[in-house]
């Protein structure tokens, strides 16, 4: 038993816990800050530090230990821990990692697997017949890359629809995919479209600049026909009864002069 | 000037009618007598058969304007629809009480528990109302949210392909042909089926609550018509909002309850029989209005005032309470029941169908310096909010001119709905304005030519509903939306709006309005950023808010409710403020150039409405010009013949009947002394004393004569049972056409005591009384007949509604609107 200001030594334990747990899932989120791993790489630290957490609150009820909980939750205006567990919480949350791993978080969903090593087989191709071309660098004449990757990435896009459409269903609002996965949709996107130049729309502007000016011109000619053709509304004027005297008259006359 | 020679003319030709039948479709019906507020009939020529008396009174009539010449003739009698008119169909509702003897028993029966058992049953019905308007405006929201999701998904799907292959033509068309034929079904159904349901019913609803009976207007069928036709319009993509039919939907379900029964149903619950009479219908049509407004924008507190603002002319502060009460709990049910849809029930995070998002105070404050800027956006708003209507007025003027035939009315709204979808496409086609795609920010997002991963940020503007995109406006990050963007987008949606609003399908302009000034007051934040440099760092949503206000002040005028609407939508008290500035200007200078477009709309439709004071200028003015003379009168004891004749004469369709003093000669009628000699009068006038001693109403007559209640039956058969209120109530509102009541030879020579059922005590003006004053007592008893008297208390004149309402303030000082018929 040390001072009272002091911690006990179970408590203590239970903080350099979370102290090495918390370091190493740190380390992990800032390495796999760019590109974007975070919840493939860093969910077993994560997972750590809950279970770190989870040790440390749980023992509020323990009679020994309360105080335990006490002193390191809330026993000052700052209170560190939480802080961190809270950070540690909503950057989770944001990245919505949830959504990548499986139920009990004990690892990558399936389709996360599955749409990683398309992602990673998609950009081994575009580095493949990139660096083909790299020689004849000529300003967006990529087209070798477009015409051999197409496939394998619109197979990536498809399956990033399908999975975009699974949380979809499975929730009422709009849940967006975790972090990994948008990140490395939005990463192969830019190329594709970006640097490569691929996705060329066909833009028939002759055929919708026909199609608009046919609709606009519709009203025209309804209106003209309208004004033309349909007959003018009448009101039938009713007489009111009223007393003429002249000086009704003179009154109105007077405002209107 | 030349509205007297006008005034003048008609007179004068009156008597050529009478006299040699009108050509075809030229015929005029005469105004026998006093009263126009009563219905036209058909164009009527000449009475074929009429008692002497009847006779009596038409000669008499036709001799009182014999003093004009025959040199103005020529005065066409037909003249294209104008804005200065009053249509003979718009009757008024009777918010006076009839204080008959039967009603006074009836009052006097009930005693003090019985009192206790109307007043609670009269909160039931407030919370009934709230419930209901709660639940319409949930079914509107969930359907509209459903079936355009589909519609987008179809569109965006057809989009999406069509852009890898080619033929973007294709879903342009699929687009505008989607959305015509959705806006078709819900033209057709309002223009076929209850044209009354079309527009946003505020003005209807106003009209009502000023004490003119608009036909339809609280019908169950018009609300069917109007929940269905806000359905489909929103679905159809049309630039218009589900808010402002909310009210309309919340009066009619307030009138519905209220009554206890379904005349269109048939179905009579037999409860609240004792509110079965207009004023308590009024202030139960100004709770459901309330709780209408309260559904729309989740603001309790401004539909509360709307209704005060708006509509109510007689206002008491248990009414109030109620009120709220009603609002309160219409806002409530919805909140409950979309927490419940949205799947995290008891949340109770969506008060209303549109709501503003939470706008959060710490960042979106606002400083001392930015207060001229929203005054200056107030003043843009005005007069955008002027143009609008300026351009809606020539359109509806055009409308009911030209586009008066359903199948018309049709087709254009089917025209406008495939040209909203044409613009929107080409826009969202002509646009290069690329935003990336961050998680569920959008919810149509449509890539078109933009890069993969990004979206074109017009069609978040465009494709989607009008709510959706207010909220975006609104709260999208900076950056969201580049400037040219928000400039295209105000422009088109400005003219789709203006050339919306007046359809014939059933949508409101509220939402509209406030993207408009949502896009524009965006721009405004962002060009101000870009032209102080980032001085005044200017966060666009909070503009975009502004301008929203002041826009929609700018077009429908209101003030006070429209500042507490905002404020409760946005759950931000802070902005009270700055709203309140946009909107003061934003009035002030609309009101420079002209009415607000709600005030508008109602003088389009020739509306005998009654402002809330009369003309400034109309002190000149006595009863005796207002008044309508001479005056058709029953005596105390009249013949059934004598009375079945005056109902049944189409040419004076009038509604109330000052009922005189029984005289010996049986041929007479009121109207005797008090004629100046200026107006020459021939006419076998006999001098006949006939002191005033009541009001009876055609609605009474009717009951009478079916109920068969003559002196000589009464006599005969001694156990006839005595007519109640009860008949007269259980005929309200839809009394049956006199034309549909058989009256047989014998029963006309029998004679009608109308003592217990006349109104002993109608309010009375003396003939100097001036118009200011006549209006203000009309105005404020909200009377239907005030009948004008001289110093023997006999009937000299009649005042209604129409002789009131008549006088308008123009441009160039007190004008008098004609009365005319459709």
């Amino acid at each position: 038993m040390g001072l009272p200001g002091e911690l006990q030594p179970e408590c203590r334990e239970l903080l350099v816990g979370f102290a090495s747990s918390s370091v190493r899932l740190t380390g992990c989120l800032v390495r796999s800050a760019r590109p974007v791993r975070l919840c493939q790489s860093c969910y077993r630290h994560f997972q750590s530090v809950t279970e770190q957490l989870k040790n440390i609150t749980r023992a509020v009820g323990n009679s020994s230990e309360s105080n335990c909980a006490k002193s390191l939750l809330m026993s000052d205006r700052v209170q560190l821990v939480v802080i961190l567990s809270q950070f540690f919480n909503s950057t989770w949350e944001k990245a919505n990692c949830a959504n990548c791993l499986k139920n009990n978080s004990e690892g990558l969903s399936n389709s996360t697997i599955e749409f990683l090593n398309l992602f990673n087989t998609t950009l081994m191709c575009f580095e493949h017949n990139f660096q083909g071309q790299a020689i004849n660098l000529g300003p967006s004449n990529h087209t070798e890359v477009c015409r051999n990757c197409s496939r394998t990435y619109s197979n990536l896009n498809a399956l990033y629809n399908k999975m975009q459409k699974m949380t979809e269903q499975g929730s009422e609002h709009r849940t967006p995919l975790c972090i990994d996965v948008e990140d490395a949709m939005n990463i192969t996107r830019r190329l594709w479209s970006r640097t490569f130049n691929c996705s060329v729309p066909c833009s028939d502007t002759v055929p919708v600049i026909a199609v608009s000016s046919f609709i606009l011109f519709l009203p025209v000619i309804f209106y003209l026909s309208s004004f033309l053709h349909s007959k003018q509304k009448k009101r039938i004027l009713i007489l009111p009864k009223r007393i003429q005297s002249n000086a009704s008259l003179v009154n109105i006359q007077e405002k209107y002069s | 000037m030349a509205n007297v020679a006008k005034k003048v003319s008609w007179s004068g030709r009156d008597r050529d009618e009478e006299d040699e039948p009108p050509a075809a479709g030229e015929a005029t019906p005469l105004l026998n007598g006093a009263s126009p507020g009563a219905a036209g009939g058909p164009p009527h020529s000449r009475p074929i058969t009429h008692s002497p008396f009847l006779r009596l009174g038409k000669l008499s009539s036709v001799d009182l304007n014999d003093d004009e010449t025959e040199a103005t003739n020529q005065f066409p009698s037909e003249i294209p629809h104008n804005e200065k008119l009053l249509l003979l169909k718009y009757e008024s509702l009777d918010y006076d009480n009839c204080e008959n003897q039967l009603f006074l028993e009836e009052e006097r029966r009930i005693n003090h528990t019985a009192f206790r058992t109307v007043e609670i049953k009269r909160w039931v019905i407030c919370a009934m109302i709230g419930i209901l308007t709660g639940l319409v405006a949930c079914f509107i929201d969930i359907v509209v949210e459903k079936l355009a999701g589909l519609k987008f998904r179809v569109v965006k799907d057809n989009i999406d392909k069509f852009t890898e292959k080619g033929g973007l033509s294709f879903s342009l068309l699929l687009w505008a042909i989607l959305n015509s034929s959705v806006v078709m079904v819900g033209s057709v159904i309002v223009a076929f089926i209850e044209p009354v349901a079309a527009g946003s019913g505020i003005p209807q609803i106003k009209c009502y609550l000023n004490g003119v009976k608009i036909p339809h207007v609280v019908r169950l069928k018009t609300l069917m018509i109007k929940v269905c036709g806000v359905i489909l319009s929103v679905v159809g993509g049309l630039a218009v909002g589900k808010e402002g039919p909310m009210i309309h939907s919340g009066a009619v379900i307030a009138a519905g309850i209220s009554q206890g029964r379904s005349t269109s149903l048939k179905r009579d619950f037999k409860i609240f029989e004792y509110f079965r009479r207009d004023t308590e219908k009024r202030d139960f049509v100004s709770a459901g209005a309330a709780a209408g407004v309260s559904a729309a924008f989740g603001a309790p507190v401004g539909g509360v005032l709307f209704s005060l603002e708006e509509g109510a002319s007689f206002w008491n502060q248990f009414l109030t309470w109620r009120i709220f009460f009603a609002s309160m709990i219409s806002t409530f049910t919805l909140n409950s029941i979309l927490s419940f849809y949205h799947g995290n029930p008891w949340d109770l995070s969506s008060p209303g169908l549109i709501n503003f998002g939470r706008f959060d105070s710490e960042k979106l404050g606002y400083t001392f310096q930015e207060i001229p800027i929203f005054i200056v956006m107030g003043v843009v708003g005005g007069i955008l909010g002027a143009i609008f209507n300026a351009l809606n007025y020539w359109l509806t003027m055009f409308r009911i001119r030209y586009i008066h035939r359903p199948c018309l009315q049709v087709i254009e709204a089917m025209l406008v709905a495939a040209v909203t979808a044409a613009v929107g496409f080409v826009m969202i086609y002509c646009s290069s304005d690329c935003q990336p795609l961050q998680g569920d920010s959008v919810a149509y997002p449509l890539q078109l030519f933009c890069a993969d991963g990004e979206y074109n940020s017009m069609a978040t503007a465009f494709f989607n509903t009008p709510e959706k995109s207010v909220v975006s406006l609104f709260h999208n990050p900076p950056g969201s939306y580049n400037p040219m963007t928000l400039g295209m987008f105000t422009l088109m949606y400005f003219f789709l709006a203006c050339w919306t609003y007046g359809l014939t399908v059933s949508a409101g302009v509220f939402i509209p309005s406030l993207l408009i000034g949502a896009a524009w007051g965006r721009l405004f934040g962002i060009s101000l950023a870009y032209l102080t440099s980032g001085a005044i760092w200017a966060d666009p949503g909070k503009y975009a808010l502004m301008g929203a206000a002041a826009q929609l002040g700018g077009i429908v005028r209101m003030t006070l409710s429209l500042t507490v609407i905002m404020m409760e939508a946005t759950g931000n008290v802070t902005y009270g403020f700055p709203i309140m500035l946009a909107l003061m200007t934003a009035k002030i200078v609309g009101d420079y150039f002209v009415e607000g477009l709600y005030d508008m709309h109602i003088q389009l439709q020739s509306v005998p409405f009654l402002h809330w004071e009369a003309p400034v200028t109309s002190h000149s003015l006595t009863a005796r010009e207002v008044m309508s003379a001479p005056v058709t009168c029953l005596r105390r004891i009249e013949k059934v013949g004598t009375v079945v004749d005056i109902l049944s004469d189409t040419s004076s369709n009038h509604n109330g009947f000052p009922v005189v003093e029984s005289s010996p000669d049986p041929t007479q009628v009121g109207q005797t002394t008090g004629r100046p000699a200026a107006s020459p009068a021939p006419g076998p006038w006999a001098a006949e004393v006939a002191g005033l001693r009541g009001l009876i109403l055609r609605s009474q007559l009717i009951v009478l004569l079916k109920h068969k209640v003559f002196v000589e039956r009464a006599n005969l058969t001694l156990v006839q049972r005595r007519l109640k209120l009860k008949d007269f109530r259980d005929a309200y509102p839809r009394f049956p056409p006199i034309q549909s009541i058989h009256v047989s030879q014998d029963e006309r020579e029998c004679m009608m005591d109308l003592t217990e059922f006349m109104n002993p005590s109608p309010y009375t003006v003396p003939q100097e009384a001036s118009l200011p004053r006549v209006f203000k007592l009309f105005r404020a008893l909200g009377l239907r007949h005030l009948v004008v008297v001289d110093n023997h208390n006999e009937v000299v004149g009649l005042v209604t509604r129409k002789d009131l309402a008549r006088y308008r303030l123009g441009k160039e000082g007190l004008e008098e609107l004609s009365l005319a018929q459709t």
